[in-house]
């Protein structure tokens, strides 16, 4: 058994036990990393207040090959994405790259450059001033990348005709089969996404994007994500 | 392991439906039961029985209770123009330990939780809004827990009953009575500190 530090991100918490937790994180070079904390939800613990979900932390952690579930030592807050979670809208919608991120991430397996982009998108989210569903577009976009699974850009369409969008590959062009037709904003705004990996870009689309990536992700990863049946409850 | 014993295997099973009781635990308590006098282990069977048959939730706070409406919804000495709402049962007993409060509750069961599918639609909040649609609320306190889930609960509660023009507040979060500073953790002194009060 081996001591170890790293940075991390709440992905999510289940309670285990009387007063335990067992809390996942996504951490740069155990990707998927799950800890047992031990009596995290007693009132005096000094760690159950900072395993809020999504929170950026520095953890300590006791790994021991061939267990799935390792020890947490000490956890300390590096950023609590305040701003993001006193606005509701982005609360919600966040949780879509959060389960996007949960389930790219492999259990033991470096991922550097997805913990990067779920920070970086986090962070941004907390001062964006525009829609949130565009930028839960934007972060998806930027995980699915990182992930490996970036949706094909074609920078013009045919001309005369709108770009379509396949959700086994991306933009599609004449004669190529599409699951649907992109507007010229939602267009432009994924083309842009493309573009800009550090911050999301102001785009109005009207949402659209948001209504791509999720049909992307939901085919690509052949999963079903729950944040987005509480998504479409909440703001359809 | 006991093969030959189907009924044990079975009990075994129920419990490990239990939250937190893992197989050994569930084995444990198993072995227990069947090695405890006879009548300890039907008094158990029959309090499980008895409980599920008569505990329902009031038809007007949705805390758990064996009369509808429960006894504090009736109680003539309660303010009900005042609701506390809460996630759980368990938070109800625990506000009424404290003493001093005199309003009526209102229980979730559950917080706003996308990650694991909870939405307003899972929780009892449309009953809340009748009630309060039904007239005589001047207060609305949220006693959610305070973790990411109980504060989009509590912004959502704001966004929905603001609307309807009532006074919608928040319980303090901070440090606990007898709790020494230096042992309090960075989010709660930070909380603390944005909800202090004039004294």
């Amino acid at each position: 058994m081996s001591q170890e530090r790293t940075e991390a991100i709440v992905l999510r918490g289940v309670d285990f036990g009387e007063t335990s937790r067992i809390v996942t994180f996504l951490a740069p070079d155990r990707g998927r990393l799950a800890c047992m904390v031990q009596g995290a939800r007693r009132p005096k613990s000094g760690l159950g207040p900072v395993l809020d979900t999504f929170n950026h932390l520095e953890l300590v952690y006791y790994w021991k090959d061939g267990r799935s579930v390792q020890k947490l030592g000490d956890a300390a807050l590096l950023n609590g994405f305040a701003a993001l979670k006193a606005d509701l809208d982005k609360a919600v919608y966040a949780a879509f790259p959060l389960e996007v991120a949960y389930k790219v991430a492999q259990e033991n397996e470096p991922s550097h450059g997805l913990f990067a982009a779920l920070v970086r998108g986090l962070e941004d989210m907390g001062r964006w001033a525009g829609s949130a569903r565009t930028h839960a577009a934007w972060q998806v976009w930027r995980l699915m990348t990182e992930a490996g699974l970036a949706p094909a850009v074609i920078e013009e369409g045919p001309p005369g005709r709108a770009v379509g969008f396949s959700y086994d590959f991306g933009m599609a062009g004449a004669g190529a089969r599409a699951d649907r037709k992109l507007s010229p904003a939602c267009h432009g705004a994924l083309r842009a996404f493309a573009r800009c990996p550090d911050s999301c870009p102001a785009r109005d689309d009207a949402g659209e994007a948001f209504d791509v990536l999720r049909g992307y992700a939901v085919r690509q990863l052949d999963a079903e994500f729950r944040s987005l049946r509480v998504i479409d409850q909440m703001f359809r | 392991m006991f093969l030959d014993a189907p009924s044990v295997e079975r009990l075994i099973e129920a419990f490990r439906k239990l939250p937190g009781v893992g197989k050994r635990s569930a084995e444990r308590y198993a072995l227990h039961l069947l090695s405890a006098p006879e009548e300890d282990a039907l008094f158990l069977s029959e309090a499980v029985r008895t409980a599920r048959e008569r505990v329902t939730t009031c038809s007007i706070c949705c805390d758990l209770t064996e009369t509808d409406p429960c006894a504090l919804c009736t109680a003539s000495d309660r303010d009900r123009s005042t609701i506390c709402v809460v996630e759980r049962p368990a938070a109800v007993m625990a506000i009424e330990k404290g003493g001093t409060y005199r309003g009526v509750y209102h229980v979730l069961h559950g917080a706003l939780s996308p990650l694991d599918g909870i939405g307003p639609d899972e929780l009892t909040v449309g009953r809340l809004m009748k009630r309060i649609e039904a007239g005589g609320v001047s207060e609305v306190i949220v006693a959610t827990n305070a973790t990411a889930e109980g504060e989009a609960t509590a912004l959502y509660l704001s966004r929905q009953i603001g609307e309807r023009g009532i006074a919608v507040s928040r319980i303090a979060h901070g440090v606990p009575m007898g709790g020494g500073l230096e042992y309090a953790d960075d989010v709660t002194l930070s909380h603390a500190l944005q909800g202090r009060t004039r004294l």
